[in-house]
């Protein structure tokens, strides 16, 4: 299995500054009394094709499809955990890449597929793994639909107490729309917080 | 120090049960200053999930259509053996089935008053779907038939299941018989407990609802495995290969799929449509309680979810 990293929508430490989308590493914080500010490095998003059901993919498909899924995910995790200006209010695109239906629906949802819930609280979030696995459904030699096994992990200083290693992994459900693009249509999605070891935050 | 670390859990009630266990926590551990930074003074780990699948904002209706075709016949103009409308409301993951006995006597439109399995003979699924929606009051969104193998070959396909029958009885493919509560059953077992009738009392009432049993025994094992990576990609396969699926895409089925995967078993409620037997000139039918049918559609039309018994 061809394993493709994808240096998309890099994201870095987010908070302190004044630009709208997400930075790169960030300066540490040397105001007395302050936590040391965590600093990002780029984390490229790793997407393999897993099983391949009901046809094969040649090689041009496998690339494109990982390509186009990767930006995919990876938009949605810039958009909902990493990217923008923590302390963060504002969550209205994060679920752009999700159908209508999916993102009408996720009412209460938005607290877990997203930072929603704890945006204002939060000073950085720095990322470390961002991994996609592709079990893809291919009758007729045409995809139909795929599900993305996703794995990400980051760290969040929050604005008080101490730091968080959080994992957001399970399936995000993904097929075409009429346009032809991709689109998450549905998710079933654990979010893990625990206390971020000093390892964990180097 | 102490050190609690609890894992993820899958089922919500065990999740339901954690919270307020991990709302403590985390209040002690708040009031516990750190030891410096980034040390924490209890290693909680604080798990959340969530799911949903976007199909429709309403309740989609399935009628699952088993066909009595035999090899060499088509499987969409043969009568309907197992006639199931099944809905399931994606938002709540509540679902419904609504069983109707193949030998109901009802009117099929433009053919006059007949068994309603023979609606499939006259007009394929079609015109089933329209007898189906004319005798409850809820007109089906999709039609699914499969034929005798094809059914046996999706319950292969997943890995077999387990149903609980209310009665034992035997037969030649399932040896030592069938036995009250759980029993493992193959495709082929699958199928004899889906479609035996003469072994029971309640004949055609009983086969229904030994088929709603079997449609759990298929949630149920759906459920255990849709994690398995490629399951619900191989299992849209298998209905893609083994059932007709009259104007719906692949990606669809897809779709469908998988918003059926996310039905909570615990929510499954099922009716089979009462009624009496009797004869129609020399044929055995049941003449079906239409009105319990239209009650029961109309408590579960908007939810697919049934307060109270059938």
């Amino acid at each position: 299995v061809a394993a493709v990293a994808l240096a998309l929508a890099v994201t870095g430490c987010t908070g302190g500054g004044s630009s709208d989308g997400p930075r790169g590493d960030a300066l540490p914080d040397r105001s007395v009394g302050a936590q040391p500010r965590l600093t990002a490095k780029p984390v490229p998003t790793e997407v393999t094709v897993g099983k391949v059901i009901g046809g094969k993919l040649s090689r041009t498909q496998r690339r494109r499809l990982e390509t186009q899924v990767a930006r995919l995910v990876s938009r949605y995790f810039d958009a909902a955990y990493l990217g923008g200006e923590y302390p963060r209010r504002d969550f209205s695109g994060a679920l752009a890449g999700f159908s209508s239906g999916a993102a009408r629906g996720a009412g209460k949802d938005r607290t877990l597929l997203t930072n929603a819930g704890i945006g204002t609280t939060t000073r950085v979030v720095v990322p470390r793994t961002k991994q996609v696995r592709l079990d893809v459904l291919v009758p007729r030699h045409r995809v139909v639909g795929l599900t993305a096994r996703v794995r990400l992990v980051f760290v969040r200083q929050p604005t008080d107490g101490a730091d968080e290693r959080v994992t957001v992994a399970g399936r995000l459900l993904v097929n075409r729309k009429a346009s032809g693009s991709w689109q998450i249509f549905g998710y079933d999605l654990k979010r893990t917080a625990v206390p971020a070891s000093k390892g964990a935050n180097r | 120090m102490s050190r609690l670390t609890q894992h993820p859990v899958r089922a919500a009630s065990r999740l339901r049960r954690f919270v307020p266990l991990a709302v403590v926590l985390a209040t002690t551990a708040v009031l516990v200053p750190p030891a410096s930074f980034s040390e924490a003074p209890a290693a909680l780990v604080k798990v959340e999930s969530v799911h949903r699948v976007d199909v429709s904002d309403r309740v989609v209706w399935v009628l699952l259509l088993g066909s009595d075709a035999r090899e060499g016949q088509s499987v969409t103009h043969s009568r309907a053996d197992a006639i199931q409308l099944v809905g399931f409301n994606t938002r709540t993951g509540a679902a419904t089935a609504i069983g109707i006995p193949r030998d109901s006597y009802v009117n099929i439109p433009g053919h006059g008053r007949n068994k309603i399995n023979a609606s499939m003979y006259f007009g394929g699924p079609e015109l089933m779907a329209r007898s189906v929606g004319d005798m409850v009051g809820i007109r089906p969104d999709y039609v699914f038939v499969t034929s005798f193998w094809g059914f046996a070959r999706m319950v292969d396909a997943i890995g077999g299941i387990q149903v609980t029958s209310r009665y034992a009885f035997t037969d030649p493919n399932k040896p030592g018989g069938f036995r009250v509560g759980k029993n493992k059953l193959n495709g082929i077992q699958a199928l004899v407990f889906s479609r035996t009738r003469k072994a029971f009392a309640g004949g055609d009432f009983t086969r229904s609802a030994n088929q709603q049993r079997a449609l759990v025994g298929i949630l149920n094992q759906v459920r255990r495995s849709e994690d398995k990576p490629g399951f619900m990609e191989r299992g849209t396969l298998t209905v893609l290969n083994n059932m007709y699926t009259p104007n719906v895409t692949p990606a669809e089925i897809y779709r469908l799929a998988q918003a059926a995967a996310r039905v909570d078993p615990n929510r499954f409620s099922r009716c089979v449509v009462g009624g009496s037997t009797g004869y129609a000139g020399a044929a055995s039918v049941v003449y079906p309680n239409i009105g319990q049918a239209r009650s029961i559609a109309n408590r579960v039309r908007n939810d697919a979810t049934l307060e109270g018994s059938c």
